[in-house]
């Protein structure tokens, strides 16, 4: 049986890779769910909020500060699970419009980076996501199956953006673009001399089309997870994702990103506090840079329902 | 030769059983020990301990039967609840039995630290829930032997003689005996602090500490995983649990 599921699995993740999972958003709240902690489906809706400051978008900076709010929406039904996530971000400035060169090439200012430069993030706005995730148990030794998840991740994002003429700045045209981004991410597991190594690896296609910036940007990334501590009543966790992304004027390694998490949990309201630094290094045709990323939040579940009624005790108090 | 090879092998395979403890307390001046008899936890079983009256003229001892006798000694684990302390966990040597020689007495020797434990209150709301819990100790090479005592009690009863620090508290809030499915709570240091602070553990902090553990402790995937823990809160809410309330004696 366990002979059958890892072609399965291989099978899946490289299926997979023709198509394309993000870089996760620093605010995201990790929504795994271990299938043995219920029998029943289990729905959870959760509200995100908080600032960034200088937020990177799939590892495109935004050259600006946000804020955000974000639902999460999770069916848990046995070793799947379905997302839907939508997310709200603005920046301090709008984005101002774009201008329209009157010259002979068709030309924008402001200048869109070059082919071999880190491409501008979107604008901030409205963002969807949904999700599909089958957890894998592993075998092992002595100890109990470890729990292992596969997810599959489209995301949209319209962008707009007012042509205005460079000459005479009378509107030019609306362009009403979008970027989507098909993904694919699995967490991984080895045990060498003893010791658990636990990661997770992300494939992606990213495109922008309709805009002033069309690009496309594939990434294949590999985050390790260190192991996690705990002072009091404050969780630390640290990552390092390493890899590569595509049309940044090379093929080699060009993003290395630790990143630090403080989470705390906050009983009296349930609501949970994170603050994360996300220094990102990057590598383009310009060569090195790093920006470093801020991003301060919280989350509460809003709906926790587990939809089999199971018989309630007699209870009295 | 062969017939005292059969005769060490006999005797390894002889099995010791007894009803009778010999108990000697170690490390400290025997008019120190404390007052009265002494309750001895047999195989784990930490509701039914066994009382075990003083000798009147040695403080430092005691000797008593054993419910439920014969028990093998050799795979029988003990400690002891003193009332303000408890032991590590032995296992008994053999020593014949004064009174009818071809029997045998499970002799065990525990060292005394006075005011080195505190018992626990528990209450429940509601009160028919069922506080399940596990007490696991190291062993010492020589000395102890690492063990797990359980308990279960319904309402509100005591866990008696803990000692915070050298053995580990593990503790299930279940709405029915048979409820398989309830989650393990670690008694960590921020839940120590909170029993000590009489704070009530709530369905929040129990879904808080369980991840806790899951990230910190266990490690698995290494995510902090919020959803899990508002799932845990919820399971119990939904099965009515309200609160448990652990106070130190």
């Amino acid at each position: 049986m366990t002979i059958m599921r890892l072609p399965l699995t291989l099978l899946l993740l490289l299926a997979a890779a023709t198509a394309a999972a993000q870089q996760r958003p620093i605010f995201e709240a990790e929504d795994f769910v271990e299938p043995r902690l219920h029998d029943e489906p289990v729905f959870i809706m959760r509200l995100v909020a908080g600032v960034v400051r200088n937020p990177i978008d799939d590892y495109r900076p935004l050259d600006d500060d946000a804020a955000f709010v974000q639902v999460v929406n999770n069916i848990y039904w046995s070793r799947f699970q379905f997302g839907y996530k939508h997310t709200e971000l603005r920046g301090k400035t709008d984005t101002p419009p774009a201008f329209l060169c009157g010259c002979s090439e068709r030309g924008y200012f402001p200048t869109p980076p070059l082919a071999n430069q880190t491409p501008a993030a979107p604008p901030p706005g409205s963002k969807d996501m949904l999700q599909f995730g089958w957890y894998r148990s592993a075998a092992r030794a002595g100890r109990d199956p470890l729990t292992l998840r596969y997810r599959l991740t489209w995301i949209r994002q319209p962008i707009d953006r007012t042509i205005r003429s460079a000459a005479t700045g009378a509107i030019v045209s609306h362009l009403s673009g979008d970027e989507q981004s098909f993904g694919i991410d699995g967490d991984t597991h080895v045990r060498v001399a003893g010791r658990d190594f636990f990661g997770l690896l992300a494939y992606a296609a990213t495109r922008r089309r309709g805009t002033i910036d069309d690009r496309t940007q594939h990434e294949l990334i590999y985050t390790h997870r260190f192991p996690g501590i705990a002072i009091n009543t404050v969780l630390l966790r640290t990552t390092l994702a390493v890899g590569g992304v595509s049309h940044r004027g090379g093929t080699a390694v060009n993003v290395v990103n630790p990143l630090v998490e403080a989470f705390w949990h906050e009983r009296h309201t349930d609501v949970n506090f994170h603050v994360v630094w996300s220094p990102q290094t990057t590598r383009d045709g310009t060569g090195w840079q790093t920006h470093h990323q801020i991003a301060l939040f919280a989350d509460r579940a809003l709906f926790v329902s587990l939809f089999k009624s199971e018989p309630r005790d007699r209870a009295t108090e | 030769m062969v017939l005292a090879l059969l005769t060490v092998t006999s005797a390894q395979a002889q099995v010791i059983t007894t009803s009778k403890v010999d108990i000697t307390l170690l490390g400290m001046n025997c008019a120190d020990a404390p007052p009265g008899e002494l309750h001895l936890v047999v195989n784990g079983n930490d509701r039914l301990p066994v009382s075990i009256p003083q000798d009147p003229s040695n403080r430092c001892h005691y000797t008593g039967e054993i419910p439920d006798a014969p028990i093998e000694i050799r795979k029988t684990i003990f400690s002891v609840r003193f009332g303000g302390a408890r032991s590590d966990c032995r296992v008994a040597g053999a020593k014949p039995d004064k009174d009818a020689p071809l029997l045998s007495v499970g002799k065990l020797t525990f060292s005394y630290e006075p005011q080195s434990a505190r018992s626990l209150s528990a209450t429940l709301k509601p009160k028919s829930f069922h506080l399940t819990y596990v007490r696991e100790l190291g062993g010492k090479p020589g000395v102890s032997v690492a063990c797990r005592e359980n308990g279960d009690f319904a309402g509100s009863n005591t866990i008696h003689d803990v000692a915070w620090g050298s053995e580990a508290l593990s503790l299930q809030f279940r709405s029915k005996p048979e409820e398989r499915d309830a989650i393990w709570m670690k008694v960590d240091d921020p839940v120590w602090t909170m029993i000590q602070n009489g704070a009530p553990l709530t369905p929040s902090v129990i879904g808080e500490a369980y991840q806790r553990q899951v990230f910190a402790d266990l490690g698995e995937n290494r995510l902090i995983r919020v959803d899990e823990q508002s799932l845990v809160a919820k399971r119990l809410q939904k099965k009515g649990f309200k609160q448990a309330v652990l106070k130190p004696q």
